[in-house]
């Protein structure tokens, strides 16, 4: 997959007009489900196609961790969209999103188990089977867990970047989320992620009510997910990052803000990287050095 | 164990849980009860919220009694086929009309809906050509029709 | 052979297609001497907003001021009445300079304002005519008299034939209703021209290129992303249509009191069906009339906002 860069943003209609004139936006991530397959595609996604912006098609209902093999329906509409759009990647979720004829029209988590593990990853190679480009899976944030988990978020990664050959979309936002909903171990889950495996990085807005913390995408982002992406990019160098906004569209001033502030944590944590890389010397120089201590 | 058996252990424990999320069953052995229940509050706001936006009229003309008469009916009507606020709104004035409780003020926004899908037993299936309706309101007569390309052409007779 | 000396019937058949065909030729001279044509003129992104308002018409214009003086909260709506709300920035430009002290000063309708406006309309239709968008006076004027003297020879000899025809005491209600119904032609062929040619192709050449604007401000609850010059943009680009989408259909009812008999229901069932038809609304997406699909709102909470 071609790789991705910079700062995306989340094309939304009403971003349109700013995502149009927005000259450093590294990519834009375009919604499967607000597209309609059987019309042309909306003239500003064309533009963004004929500038050359890279453009990635996410989508929400496929429910890969469903029991359920993929629709090929869901499957074939998505690649064709994919085509349309010259997508670079698809990407979707670890979570199922129906059972039983029921919608549930949310995302819901996956048992962190073998079995259903095993269900899932069948699911995702039948999904990158029916798919032109590379499918990125994104962790969800969820307020409750299935009963005896036999492994950790980061384990059941992990185990899922090794079953597949499916890259990762890694949100730092639901990964705040759980962190403080459930106690989810975000350094391990950070961690756990390859360079060469991460596609690219989603970045939301919450807020808390009461106790918990909800990721709405509708609110600015708070200091919780930048710092993850600014440890994110302190072990693997700069990733390319994408903020969501969904609601309360903010003025011109407030969203260029936002980008900056993403823009500035990858920084921080490049610098520190960088910061640190000096501080320790290669393994080869180390052995040098100790020959030459060597009387 | 075969993959095949997993998928119907894994189906029968999903479909438990979504039971429970979407139509108020009992939340499944195991689960935090407070916070299953807190994600089906929020399952169902998003639900109602969605059906909102896309019936705005409708929305308007039933005011504060839209909330606890679309919670009631959403129980006992989980989405099925697809997850479209178009057509759950739909089957949500369906329900308003069998039981002659649907908003005068909302029948317009009704009557443009037929004009341009039609609410089938497989879904929402959007309409081609020509497609004419028309409806009473008040004391006007409304004509409407949607044209080949979807464009819709309102007209409205005093009489 | 004098076509005044003919028969009814022979006459009619002569006289209906000459007036019809007479018509067309009118239009036709109207339009090819709406001077200069060409390709679209290439306009720099920070042209003036209310220049692009004006080239569409002084009408435009002035909802585009107002509704951008609303937009950044320099005017407000007060029931039915435009009333002054924040200070006028420092900024600000004459035409909206003009708005603001109509606005302070009385009753703001569209007649007050073409009437508090005729200075900064003509300086913009100066503008754009010395760039050959807009017609100049010295162009209009041959535009409206000469198809209208065409047309009118034409309603003449009909009305020669109704004297004639009344001297004879022959038949002449069906020639008197014609030419009647013929004279209302006169009323299109004099309308003030507005843009030429050029003008038309870079009008229509901007629209294009501002589509991703169209689709914001169509999109609903688009009003905070946008600033005032680009409400003003996309009014003058789009008409003042895009007011009602962009949260102002009150302030297009206090313009336009005697329009549309229905409230915001109409416009905005217009306003879906303008967003659904230009190909973005799947029958099995979310899509809503209004705002995106999948948006968290508040309490989104768990998953959900993971989309």
């Amino acid at each position: 997959m071609k790789p991705l860069a910079g700062v995306g943003l989340g094309w939304r209609r009403q971003l349109a007009h700013r995502i149009d004139q927005e000259p450093g936006l590294g990519f834009v991530e375009v919604l499967a489900e607000h597209l309609n397959p059987t019309a042309p595609l909306p003239a500003p996604l064309l533009r963004l196609r004929e500038r050359g912006v890279p453009l990635v098609l996410h989508a929400v209902s496929l429910g890969l961790g469903g029991a359920e093999p993929p629709d090929t329906r869901r499957l074939d509409t998505l690649a064709l969209l994919a085509k349309r759009l010259g997508a670079v990647c698809v990407s979707e979720h670890v979570a199922f999103v129906r059972a039983d004829g029921i919608e549930s029209g949310h995302l819901l988590p996956v048992p962190r188990g073998d079995e259903a593990l095993d269900v899932l990853a069948e699911n995702v190679r039948l999904a990158q089977a029916a798919l032109p480009v590379p499918l990125a899976l994104e962790n969800i944030a969820t307020l409750f867990e299935w009963p005896a988990p036999s492994c950790t978020e980061a384990e059941f990664l992990a185990g899922l970047l090794s079953r597949t050959s499916a890259l990762l979309l890694l949100d730092v936002a639901n990964l705040y989320a759980n962190a403080l909903n459930l106690g989810t171990d975000a350094a391990a889950v950070l961690a756990a992620v390859p360079r060469e495996r991460l596609a690219y990085v989603h970045v939301a807005g919450g807020v808390r009510h009461g106790t918990l913390y909800h990721d709405t995408h509708a609110h600015p982002v708070p200091m919780g997910p930048l710092e993850l992406l600014e440890a994110l990019a302190a072990r693997l160098g700069p990733v390319p990052a994408l903020l969501e906004r969904d609601d309360h569209f903010p003025s011109p001033e407030e969203l260029a803000a936002e980008l900056r502030a993403i823009d500035a944590a990858i920084a921080r944590g490049v610098a520190r990287r960088e910061a640190e890389m000096v501080q320790r010397p290669e393994p080869q120089v180390m052995a040098a050095r100790g020959s030459e201590a060597r009387p | 164990m075969s993959a095949r058996t997993a998928r119907e252990r894994l189906a029968e424990a999903q479909s438990a849980l979504v039971r429970s999320l979407a139509q108020g069953a009992p939340v499944p052995a195991g689960f935090n009860a407070e916070r299953v229940q807190e994600t089906a509050r929020t399952l169902l706001a998003k639900r109602r919220r969605r059906v909102q936006r896309s019936w705005p009229r409708l929305t308007e003309a039933l005011g504060e009694s839209f909330r606890p008469r679309f919670d009631a009916w959403a129980q006992e009507n989980p989405m099925e086929l697809e997850a479209s606020p178009l057509a759950d709104g739909r089957r949500f004035a369906d329900a308003l009309l069998g039981a002659g409780e649907f908003p005068d003020m909302a029948r317009e926004e009704l009557l443009i809906f037929e004009l341009r899908y039609h609410l089938t037993g497989q879904g929402l299936v959007p309409r081609r050509g020509l497609t004419l309706r028309s409806m009473r309101i008040g004391s006007s007569i409304l004509l409407a029709a949607r044209l080949p390309g979807g464009r819709v052409l309102r007209l409205r007779l005093p009489f | 052979m004098n076509p005044l000396d003919w028969q009814g019937p022979e006459f009619l058949s002569l006289y209906v297609p000459l007036l019809i065909g007479g018509f067309l030729v009118a239009l036709l001279i109207r339009h090819l001497l709406r001077l200069p044509a060409g390709g679209p003129m290439y306009l720099s992104r920070r042209t003036d907003p209310y220049e692009v308002a004006a080239l569409d018409g002084p009408g435009t214009l002035m909802e585009a001021v107002v509704g951008a003086l609303i937009h950044r909260k320099v005017l407000r709506l007060e029931g039915r009445r435009i009333a002054t709300g924040e200070a006028l920035p420092a900024d600000a430009v004459s035409v909206e300079r003009s708005v603001f002290e109509c606005a302070a000063t009385g009753d703001v309708t569209l007649e007050v304002l073409r009437r508090a406006l005729i200075h900064d309309i003509e300086y913009y239709r100066r503008r754009l005519s010395q760039k050959g968008l807009v017609l100049d006076e010295f162009r209009a004027r041959p535009l409206r008299l000469l198809p209208s003297l065409v047309y009118g020879a034409i309603l003449l000899l009909g009305l020669a034939k109704v004297f004639v025809g009344l001297s004879r005491d022959r038949p002449v209600m069906f020639l008197v209703l014609l030419v009647l119904l013929g004279s209302l032609g006169l009323l299109v062929l004099g309308r003030r021209p507005w843009r030429t040619r050029l003008g038309d192709a870079t009008l229509k050449a901007l629209r294009e290129e501002h589509q991703a604007l169209r689709t914001t401000a169509v999109a609903g609850d688009a009003s905070q992303a946008l600033d005032g010059r680009e409400v003003a943009l996309a009014v003058g680009l789009f008409g003042p249509a895009m007011l009602i989408p962009l949260g102002y259909s009150n302030l297009r009812q206090t313009l336009h009191p005697s329009s549309s008999s229905s409230s915001g229901g109409s416009s905005s069932g217009s306003d879906s069906s303008s967003s659904c038809s230009s190909g973005d609304c799947g029958s099995s997406s979310s899509c809503s009339s209004g705002g995106s699909s999948c948006s968290g709102g508040g309490g989104c909470g768990g998953g959900g906002g993971g989309d």
